[in-house]
This record gives C-alpha cells, structure tokens and sequence, in this order.
C-alpha cells in the first residue's frame, strides 16, 4: 500500500507550536512582514475566508485579528527534514514537496503505520497531518485530501473516489479541467470513461496514464531517488515597485543567479524558462519558452528571461517577478565549447560550497533588492 | 498587366515560394508576392532575411507588375483546371480566369512591396548544384535549432586545405563535409532557415550548376531562373577546428548497420530526456546498454576491431545515430581518448562528425 502524508497548514503550524500565544489562533504566514502575500494560513484563519495569495491588506479586512507572521523558511526546512525520518522509518519515502511524501508501506496495515506516524509528528512537533492510502501514488495523493485537517481516508475501491471532481485530481490543472469540461467531463468517473485516443489528444500519453492510475491499474513504485524536481523556481516581492529597465534587469539577474545555483547543485539543467509578471494593480503575466539547450548557467537564463519579458508590454510597475525553470534533466551532456565559462562557474560554486550563496556574485548585483527568499513548491532534501 | 502563363509552370514557381511569404508577420505586404511582367514574367516574395525571384514562362500581352496574396494565390490556381490561365489586372483588383471559372482578388500596391537586394554577380562562384546540396543534406542535422545561439544556428562555410568545408554544430556535436574547391570564396555563415530553403528550391532543379554570389553580408544561388537570396549571419562561427579531436589515440573500426541498429534498438529504452546509452569498450567487443529508472533496460552487443584501452563512456543515442547515418562507407572509425572527451567519426574522406560524451 502506498501512504501520501500531507502535513496540514504547514508553515502555519510550525509557527502556532513554536508560540503557545498563537495557539488556536487565526495565523497567516506571509512572504515579508510588510509587502508580502499570504504563504498559506491556520485553519482558524481558514474559516474567515483566508487564502493563500492575498495581500496582508486583503487578510487583515475578512479578518481584521489574524496574527501575521513573517515566513521562516530555515524553521520550516529543519521540520520537514526531520518528519522525513520519521517517514522513512515506515517505508520507501519520496519527498514530493517540503509538506507532502509518499510512502511504500508494503503489507503493513497502513491503520497502524498511519496512527504511528501521526502520534510522532504530533509528540515531537505539535503539528497534525492528513494521510491518504491507496495502491498507487496517484489514489494515495487523492485520498489525504478527503479528510483534512488530521484525516486519515483509505481507498479500497473505484467507487470511492469516482464522484469526486476531476480537477482536483494532481496533474489537472486549469488549462486541461477546461478542455475536459468541453466534453462534460467533470468527475473521474467520466474521465475514466474517455476513450484514450481522445484523451491522449487532449493530455498526451500522461493521460492515458492518469487513467490507468485513477483505475487502481498502474504501479509506479515509490521512488526515494525520484528527487528530479518538476521545476526550480524564484521569485521575488520586490521592496517598492519598479518599472526602470535597469531595475528589472537586475532583479531578473538576482532571480536567475538563485534558480542557477539550485540547478546546479542538484546536477539539473532545464530547457523550458517562465518568467512571471505581477503589477502594483495585482493583475499578472506569465509566459515561458522552450530552447533547445537544457542550462544551469544564471547568464543564459538572464539572457533567456529577459528575451521573454522583452517581448511581454510592461506598461505598468512591476510588484513581483518570478522566474521558473522546468522540462528539467540531469545536466550529463558535455559541450563542445565553453569550457572556459565552465570552469568560471565551477569556482563560483566552490566558493559558494564553502562560505555560502553571498559570498560571491556578479558586478551587476552589487545593487541587488534585499529579499527573502521565499520556498519553492518543489523543495526536496539536499543530497549528501 | 496582362499574362496568360500555363498553369503547370506557374505552379512550378509558385510552389517555390510558398516557403518565403510570410504566413505571420507584422508586415502584411510580406504575405504577398509580387508578379512583373516585363521581357519576362517573374515571381518575387521575400521575408527580408530570405527572399526569391523566380522565373515563369508564357505569354506577356501588357507589362506591369502586381501584388497578390501569396497563399490564396497558390491556391486558387492549384485549384483551376484549364490548362492555360490568364492573368490581369482591373484598376485596384487581380483577375484570374481559366475556362470557365474567374476570380477577382483584391490587391496591394507593388509599389509597397520591398526592394530585394541582389548581391552583384561580378565575382559568382560556379559549383556543381548537386554536390552542394548534397554537403547541405549531410550537415544540416547537427544546425542549432534555435536562434538563441545564432553563431551556431546556421551552416558556416569555408575553405581550408582546397577544399570547401561545410560545418555545423549545435554545442553538443559537430560535423563537417567537404568538396574540393580551388577557387577563392569569403567565409560565410548561412542561417538554418536559409539553408532548408536552399535544399527545397534546388534539390528539384534540372540544371548542373549553382552560381553563388556574396555582397554586403547576402548571398545569392541562382540555378534554372531561380534566384535565392538570403541575409548571412553577422555573428562568427565559433572557433571550433581547435577543437577538433584530431589526435584520440584509440580507433574502433564498426561495422555501421550493426551499429546504428543496435542503437535504433536501445533508443527504444533510453531516458527520454537525455537518450544516455552507455558504451562498454573492450578488446573485440563493444556492449552497449540502455537504462531507464522506470522501464528497465536493455543491452547489446557488437563485434569490432580494436587497439585501445577499455573505455567506458556514454552518448546521447540519437546524437549518435544521426552522425553515423550520415557517412557513407560501410565501416566507421570511431576514435576515442577517454571517458570525457569528444569522440571523432569518420565514415569517408568527405565527411567527419564529433560527438561529446555524456557523463557516466
């Protein structure tokens, strides 16, 4: 059986069980103390209508005595390691995100290694979790969302789960649930009864294996080395908005210096980049593109991004910018040229290795905005 | 403006333009092509990188020129069935009659439609069209297919050693042909764009030859009334004879359908993102085997004759298979130095492809 652990309003957590005074408490854990946005909230929070995304400004009106505290990713990544082991001692873990892990259970009764599981968590960090059994990774994941928060939902059969809406399925995402819905396609029951030559015009081969998993007949095992991220990604709430090419240009760079070092340190390279655009009136822009090149190198990022938002109409002040790296590989091919540029990269990150991420940069950042960093979603243990 | 041309050599020109116009483009006019007829009828579209004059023959009862939409034209007279088509012009429209059927399209100015410039052909160039396209057809796999790299998205032609070298390389390999050539050419650099073109419009002519004409960063090939212009790249060509692997102390020799039809079989399993296979390299024997973290593996093996060390090094397999289909002999020479470094094919005296590793 394969168990999905889904840690329950997180970072929100972690911060109520280190401060008794937050206890019970509407908690929303934002991006920066002052311009930031809602990270993610307390089910207290929750209650009040409180959504991850608002503005401090939006969460404090539906709520005017939510607590707001300032992210500590540092706090968050330290717990998170730490419940990994307590995973791991129940089975073949992988991490999905710094919140979320699969585990491989095998012929133990997942009731037990479930109630196990969450009285560790619960004793050593004071924080809940919803778990979801079934006998692949894509029914677990579904299944730790049917009971939340502190649930535990099993799925032994089809029928359980057939009624709920396709679009809350992981790996639907807007743009497929709207061309699913074109052909009255709106709970898994009618998407496992697509044809799979439609449904592989419509989603591709991922389809056809969506459907197989959803049917309980696909296997795909619980891969511990399955740490290839989906993405790397960086983005930042600037300090005040800025609309000057200069300024863009250098938060452009700063972003791509930080998805380059995180490629590289997890020997990935990607071909597709995405640079996000979000304005002082909050409406936003997003727009990638594919290159042929899978890159690491924070100067063809730069240089592909700011190609990208070169070609977008910035006809107002930009509040945040945020750059994604995807369609990652292991960076295992060797060029042909610059292998000098190589060997300049290298040292950077030897540097690095040894006196840290701002122990060297690049001259166009010596005016870099100050920023936080916020955590990506597809956040993963550090190899040894 | 009047023309009547006979629809199968229109066709003929047509169909040879049809890459140029633009379908998308911030221009309108560019979607068009202009049609002159004056001592005789020829066809021009242009995208201003690449551009085509094309030569059509019938009968000119007024000169003049007019602009018509590219496409739409195309098709209309695929469309026609009478043999002979009549062509002209009624103050700001086109007439287009065949037998009994007749269309009206509406028209631009041709006074819009942009000048093409024309190297001059004082100094052109003669070669014999087919080896050219064929040096083309060799190297033009490996062209980096985006213009993010724009000195490697093209073939950079040059002479060295009297001969003409066409050379090609998207980072991760590298291939060049040869002709023999005495005569003297500047270096150029053809976009990837230029060259499919160039492939299309002359692979089906009839004559022998292929003028070539530089000027002012554009080059000309003309063969059978048709001429082909298109923009150079700006850019230099990486310096990339210094890294030619030249000296690799140990060859294989490989049989080359044995080779490629083991890879053929092992692509099959191969990590789709980086296609790695990885070659063991023994005395006598090559095994080659193809992992997948969530498939499995294959393996297999083929005979060779070997001086070497053993090596073990892995390749892209596609990369692989394109530059060994590409030689023409039936043996190989693969020549290797370690794990790290470029690998050197060479299938005949004309052609070379180098190969770098993935890392194992």
């Amino acid at each position: 059986m394969i168990l999905h652990i889904d840690m329950d309003a997180f970072f929100a957590s972690v911060e109520q069980a280190s401060n008794p005074r937050l206890k019970n408490q509407p908690v929303a854990v934002a991006s920066s103390e002052k311009r930031g946005v809602i990270i993610t909230s307390s089910y207290e929070a929750r209650k009040y209508g409180v959504k991850t995304g608002f503005t401090i400004f939006e969460a404090q009106r539906v709520c005017p005595h939510i607590k707001i505290v300032p992210a500590n990713f540092e706090k968050y990544v330290s717990t998170s390691k730490k419940i990994i082991e307590i995973f791991k001692k129940q089975g073949i873990t992988e991490v999905f995100s710094i919140d979320e892990a699969f585990i491989d259970i095998g012929d133990k009764n997942p009731l037990i290694v479930s109630d196990q599981i969450k009285k560790d968590i619960k004793k050593n960090f004071s924080i809940t979790c919803s778990v979801g059994v079934g006998v692949n990774k894509d029914i677990a994941k579904l299944a730790s969302g049917i009971n939340k928060p502190d649930g535990f939902y099993w799925v032994k059969s089809f029928d359980q789960i057939k009624d709920i809406p396709i679009k809350e399925v992981c790996g639907i995402g807007k743009k497929i649930s709207g061309k699913l819905a074109l052909i009255s396609v709106k709970t898994i029951n009618d998407f496992v009864n697509i044809k799979n030559e439609v449904l592989r015009s419509i989603m591709g081969i991922g389809g056809i294996r969506l459907k197989m998993a959803l049917l309980g007949e696909l296997f795909e095992k619980v891969n511990p080395e399955s740490v290839i991220p989906k993405s790397v990604s960086n983005s930042m709430t600037l300090p005040q908005n800025i609309w000057k090419k200069e300024d863009i240009d250098i938060a452009l760079f700063q972003l791509s210096e930080k998805v380059a070092y995180r490629l590289r340190k997890q020997g990935l390279g990607g071909k597709r980049i995405g640079v996000y655009v979000r304005f002082g009136d909050f409406t936003s822009i997003s727009i990638d593109r594919r290159y042929y090149e899978y890159t690491s190198d924070e100067q063809e990022i730069f240089k592909r991004a700011k190609n990208i938002i070169n070609n977008l109409a910035l006809n107002k002040p930009i509040r945040l910018l945020g750059i994604s790296v995807t369609e990652l590989s292991p960076a295992v091919q060797i060029q042909i040229f610059n292998e000098n540029k190589k060997e300049r990269i290298e040292a950077i990150d030897r540097i690095r290795e040894r006196w840290g991420f701002s122990a060297i940069t690049w001259g166009v950042l010596a005016k870099r905005f100050k920023h936080k960093p916020p955590i990506s979603p597809a956040w993963r243990p550090e190899k040894p | 403006m009047k023309v009547i041309v006979k629809k199968e050599e229109i066709l003929k020109s047509l169909k040879k333009v049809q890459g140029i116009s633009e379908k998308r483009t911030t221009m309108p006019i560019l979607n068009n092509i202009l049609l002159e007829a004056k001592d005789k009828i020829t066809i021009k579209a242009t995208n201003l990188d690449n551009s085509i004059i094309s030569t059509s023959y019938g009968t000119i009862e007024n000169t003049g020129s007019i602009c018509i939409p590219s496409k739409k034209f195309f098709e209309i007279i695929k469309s026609l069935s009478g043999e002979s088509i009549t062509i002209s012009q009624e103050e700001k429209n086109i007439l287009i009659k065949s037998g009994k059927s007749s269309f009206k399209l509406f028209s631009q100015s041709p006074e819009d439609f942009p000048a093409i410039k024309k190297p001059s052909t004082d100094k052109k160039i003669t070669l014999k069209r087919a080896d050219f396209i064929k040096a083309l057809n060799k190297v033009e796999y490996a062209i980096y297919p985006d213009e993010s790299r724009l000195s490697l998205n093209g073939v950079y032609i040059h002479k060295i050693n009297e001969k003409l070298r066409f050379v090609t390389s998207d980072s991760f390999r590298l291939c060049y042909y040869e002709l023999p050539f005495e005569k003297e050419i500047e270096n150029i650099l053809i976009s990837k764009k230029g060259t499919s073109e160039i492939i299309k419009i002359f692979s089906t002519e009839e004559t022998d030859n292929l003028d070539i004409s530089i000027e002012d960063n554009y080059a000309s090939f003309e063969s059978d009334g048709t001429t082909f212009i298109t923009r150079l790249r700006e850019v230099k060509f990486p310096n990339y004879v210094e890294v030619l692997p030249l000296n690799n102390p140990f060859k294989s020799y490989i049989d080359k359908s044995k080779i490629l039809e083991s890879l053929e079989r092992l692509l099959v399993i191969a990590e789709e993102s980086t296609k790695g296979v990885m070659f063991s390299i023994k005395q006598d024997i090559i095994s080659i085997k193809g992992v997948n973290v969530e498939l499995g593996e294959g393996e297999d093996e083929i005979d060779h004759i070997y001086d070497g060390e053993s090596i073990d090094i892995g390749f892209n397999a596609q990369y692989l298979i394109e530059a060994i289909s590409k030689a023409e002999a039936d043996k190989i020479e693969m020549s290797i130095k370690d794990s790290n470094k470029a690998v050197l094919i060479s299938g005949d005296e004309n052609y070379k492809a180098v190969v770098m590793p993935i890392k194992i």
